[in-house]
C-alpha cells in the first residue's frame, strides 16, 4: 500500500537525537510528550488562575510576566536550538486528548474550510487585539485569550478528527510550523530502502500488532505526514507519535540544515508544493510582516503616527486609526516590496512565470528573517525580564500563604539592561537577512541556474529593504503603554 | 513624588519604611525603585528617575510601624519621551 517516496532525501546522514545516551532514552520514553505537557499545563493554570486573582498589573502579574516574557521567549529559543518543543509540550492536546475519551470526534475536516485560511484570520486577529487592547497589560485579558485557545481547540478537536486545530486553526501551531523550517532538527526516516519494504504506513495510518482488522494501539501522524514522503518540518507538531508508531524503527529526530526546505520545490506529504499553495504564501507573508509590526507596536514613533492619523480621519476611532496602520503595514508593503521582487525577478532573468508564481515559489525565502525579526523582538523580552517572574512569584506566595515562604521579593531583578540586548538584536536581523538571502538564491539555482545571480537580485534587496525598517525600528526610543492610559 | 499614609482613623502615620516601586505596563522592564523619606505628618517622599517613556503603575510597598505589610498602588503614570 505504500507508495513510492518522493522525498528529496534519501537515506538519512545526519545525527539521530533519539539515539543519544540520554536525550534519547527520554525522548523515545512513551509518556514523554504527556510529562512535558503536563508541566505546561501546570504553567497554562498558574496563568489563568493568577489573572483573575493577582494583581491587575501587568508586571506583578504571572499571567502576564510567563505569557508574554517567558513563555513566547522560549518557544522561539527552542525552536531555533531544536524544534518545535512546544507544540510537543502543547497542554492544550493534552486536555483534548482526555475529553477525546468521552467523546470521539468521527467528521473529517471539511475540504472547503480550506488549509490555513482560517488561521491566517485568527493570525491577523490576535496580532490586531494584541495591538489595540495592549494585552501585553492585562493580567485578565492574557487569562483569557488562554482559555479561549482551550475553549476553541476543544470545540475543533471534538468535532473534527485529528489535529484539525494544530493543522487549520491554531496561530500559535502556524508560527511554530514556520519557524521550524529553520530548526536543526526534522523528524525523518532512518532508511527510504525500509520504508519502500513496510506495507502498512503505521506512521500515519497507526500501529495495529495485531494486523489490519485490529485495533490501534499506538495512533499514526495526526496531521497525516507520511513519513517516506514528508519533506521539512511544515505541519509537524514534533509528537513523536510516528516513532512509537513505526514498527521498524524506522524514524529519526535528524539533525539537518536549517532552513533549506523552504528552497525544496517537491511535493511534500500532505501538503503538496510549496508553490501551489496560496493560503501559505499568505501566512508567510502576514508572519514576516507581522513581525516588523508587532516590534513598531512598542516604540515611541507608533504613538506620533496613530495621532498623525488620528488627526487626518478627524478623530477616527483607535481601531480605525490601528487597521490604517495595520493594512499599511501587512497588506500595502508587501505587495509593494514582494510583487516588485517578483516583477524584477521576471524582467531580469527572463522568467516566463507570472508574477504571483514568482512569488508563491520565493516567498519562502523571506521566512529565516521573519524568524530572526520575531526572535529579536522576543530574545529583548526574555533577556531583560527572566529575572522578574522571581519576585512576581514570590509575591504571589505572600499573597497565598501570608507570610513569605520563598523570601522577599527581589524586586530589582530583572535582566541584561536594554542596552546591551541591542547588539544582539541587530546580529539576529542581521543573520536573517543572510539566511532569507542565502535561500532565495538555494531557489534562483533551481530555478534560474545560468542566471542564479540576477534572479536572486530582486529578493536581495526586498530583503535589504524589510531588514533596513526592522533595525530602524529596533533603534527607536521604546515606549509600552497599557489600557485607559491615553496611549 | 510624595505619598501621604493615614491610618484607618485618618490619622498619618510616621515611621513606617517604605519604598516607591514604578513597574512598566509591559511585564518583564526593570522597575525603578527607590526608598520614600518620611517628611513628617505621614508623608514619604522619593525622587523617582523614569528609564523609559510609556506607561507606569506606581506603588507603595513596605511595612507599617507596627509590622504589617504594604503594597498598595499610589497612580498610574504617562510618561511620555522629551522632545
Ligand atoms: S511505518 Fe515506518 S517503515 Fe513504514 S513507511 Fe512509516 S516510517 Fe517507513
Ligand atoms: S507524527 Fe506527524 S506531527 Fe508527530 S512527529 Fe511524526 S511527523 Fe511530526
Ligand atoms: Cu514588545
Amino acid at each position: 500500500m505504500t507508495t513510492p517516496p518522493s522525498t528529496s532525501h534519501g537515506t538519512f546522514q545526519g545525527t539521530d537525537v533519539l539515539r543519544w545516551p540520554v536525550v534519547g532514552l527520554l525522548l523515545r520514553w512513551r509518556h514523554f510528550r504527556t510529562a512535558l505537557q503536563l508541566v505546561l499545563l501546570a504553567v497554562a493554570v498558574v496563568i489563568v488562575v493568577h489573572g483573575f486573582i493577582g494583581p491587575e498589573i501587568a508586571s506583578a502579574n504571572l499571567a502576564t510576566v510567563l505569557t508574554w516574557v517567558h513563555y513566547r521567549g522560549l518557544l522561539v529559543v527552542a525552536l531555533l536550538a531544536a524544534g518545535n518543543l512546544f507544540c510537543t509540550g502543547c497542554p492544550i492536546i493534552r486536555v483534548r486528548d482526555w475529553a477525546r475519551r468521552l467523546h470521539v470526534p468521527t467528521r473529517h475536516w471539511p475540504k472547503r474550510l480550506g488549509g490555513k485560511w482560517i488561521a491566517i484570520v485568527l493570525f491577523a486577529a490576535v496580532l490586531f487585539t494584541y495591538e489595540l487592547f495592549d494585552l501585553w497589560s492585562l493580567p485578565r485579558g492574557t487569562a483569557y485569550l488562554v482559555i479561549a485557545y482551550f475553549v476553541v481547540a476543544m470545540g475543533v478537536d471534538l468535532l473534527f478528527t485529528g489535529a484539525s486545530f494544530c493543522k487549520h486553526v491554531c496561530p500559535i501551531g502556524q508560527f511554530n510550523f514556520l519557524t521550524s523550517t529553520v530548526s536543526p532538527l526534522e523528524v525523518q526516516v532512518r532508511s527510504a530502502d525500509t520504508c519502500r519494504s513496510c506495507h502498512t504506513a503505521d506512521c500515519v495510518s497507526g500501529h495495529r500488532p495485531g494486523g489490519r482488522s485490529t485495533p490501534i494501539v499506538q495512533r499514526g501522524c495526526e496531521l497525516g505526514l507520511f513519513l517516506p514522503a514528508k519533506v521539512g518540518n511544515l505541519d509537524c507538531t514534533f509528537c513523536l507519535d510516528c516513532v512509537q508508531a513505526c514498527p521498524h524503527d524506522n524514524v529519526a529526530l535528524g539533525t539537518r540544515a536549517p532552513g533549506v526546505e523552504l528552497a525544496d520545490a517537491n511535493r511534500r506529504s500532505a501538503i503538496g508544493r510549496l508553490a501551489d499553495r496560496p493560503d501559505l504564501v499568505v501566512l508567510v507573508l502576514l508572519f514576516v510582516f507581522g513581525a516588523v509590526m508587532n516590534a513598531f507596536g512598542m516604540i515611541t514613533p507608533v504613538y506620533r503616527v496613530e495621532q498623525w492619523l488620528t488627526t487626518m480621519t478627524g478623530g477616527a476611532p483607535e481601531a480605525v486609526v490601528l487597521g490604517i496602520l495595520f493594512v499599511a503595514v501587512i497588506v500595502i508593503a508587501p505587495i509593494v516590496v514582494v510583487g516588485g521582487a517578483a516583477v524584477a525577478t521576471r524582467i531580469v532573468s527572463a522568467d516566463a512565470r507570472s508574477p504571483w508564481r514568482i512569488t508563491a515559489r520565493y516567498v519562502y525565502a523571506l521566512v529565516p528573517l521573519g524568524v530572526c525579526l520575531w526572535t529579536a523582538h522576543y530574545a529583548f523580552h526574555l533577556l531583560t525580564g527572566a529575572l522578574t517572574v522571581v519576585p512576581v512569584t514570590q509575591s504571589a506566595v505572600i499573597d497565598l500563604m501570608g507570610w513569605p515562604m520563598f523570601g522577599e521579593p527581589l524586586w530589582r531583578w530583572a535582566g541584561m539592561r536594554p542596552g546591551k540586548v541591542f547588539p544582539i538584536q541587530l546580529g539576529f536581523a542581521i543573520f536573517g537577512a543572510v539566511g532569507s538571502i542565502g535561500v532565495a538564491h538555494l531557489i534562483s539555482l533551481h530555478d534560474h541556474p545560468k542566471r542564479a545571480v540576477r534572479a536572486t537580485m530582486p529578493w536581495a534587496i526586498a530583503i535589504a529593504i524589510i531588514t533596513v525598517a526592522a533595525i530602524w525600528v529596533l533603534f527607536q526610543p521604546m515606549e509600552m503603554r497599557g489600557v485607559g492610559f491615553g496611549g | 513624588m510624595t505619598v501621604t499614609v493615614r491610618d484607618a482613623a485618618g490619622q498619618p502615620v510616621d515611621a513606617a519604611t517604605l519604598e516607591i516601586q514604578a513597574l512598566m505596563a509591559h511585564p518583564g522592564m526593570a522597575p525603578v525603585i527607590e526608598p520614600a523619606q518620611g517628611q513628617g505628618h505621614g508623608v514619604y517622599a522619593a525622587h523617582l528617575q523614569f528609564t523609559m517613556a510609556g506607561d507606569w503603575d506606581v506603588l507603595v510597598t513596605g511595612r507599617l510601624p507596627d509590622g504589617r505589610r504594604v503594597r498598595q498602588r499610589a497612580a498610574h503614570l504617562s510618561v511620555h519621551a522629551a522632545d
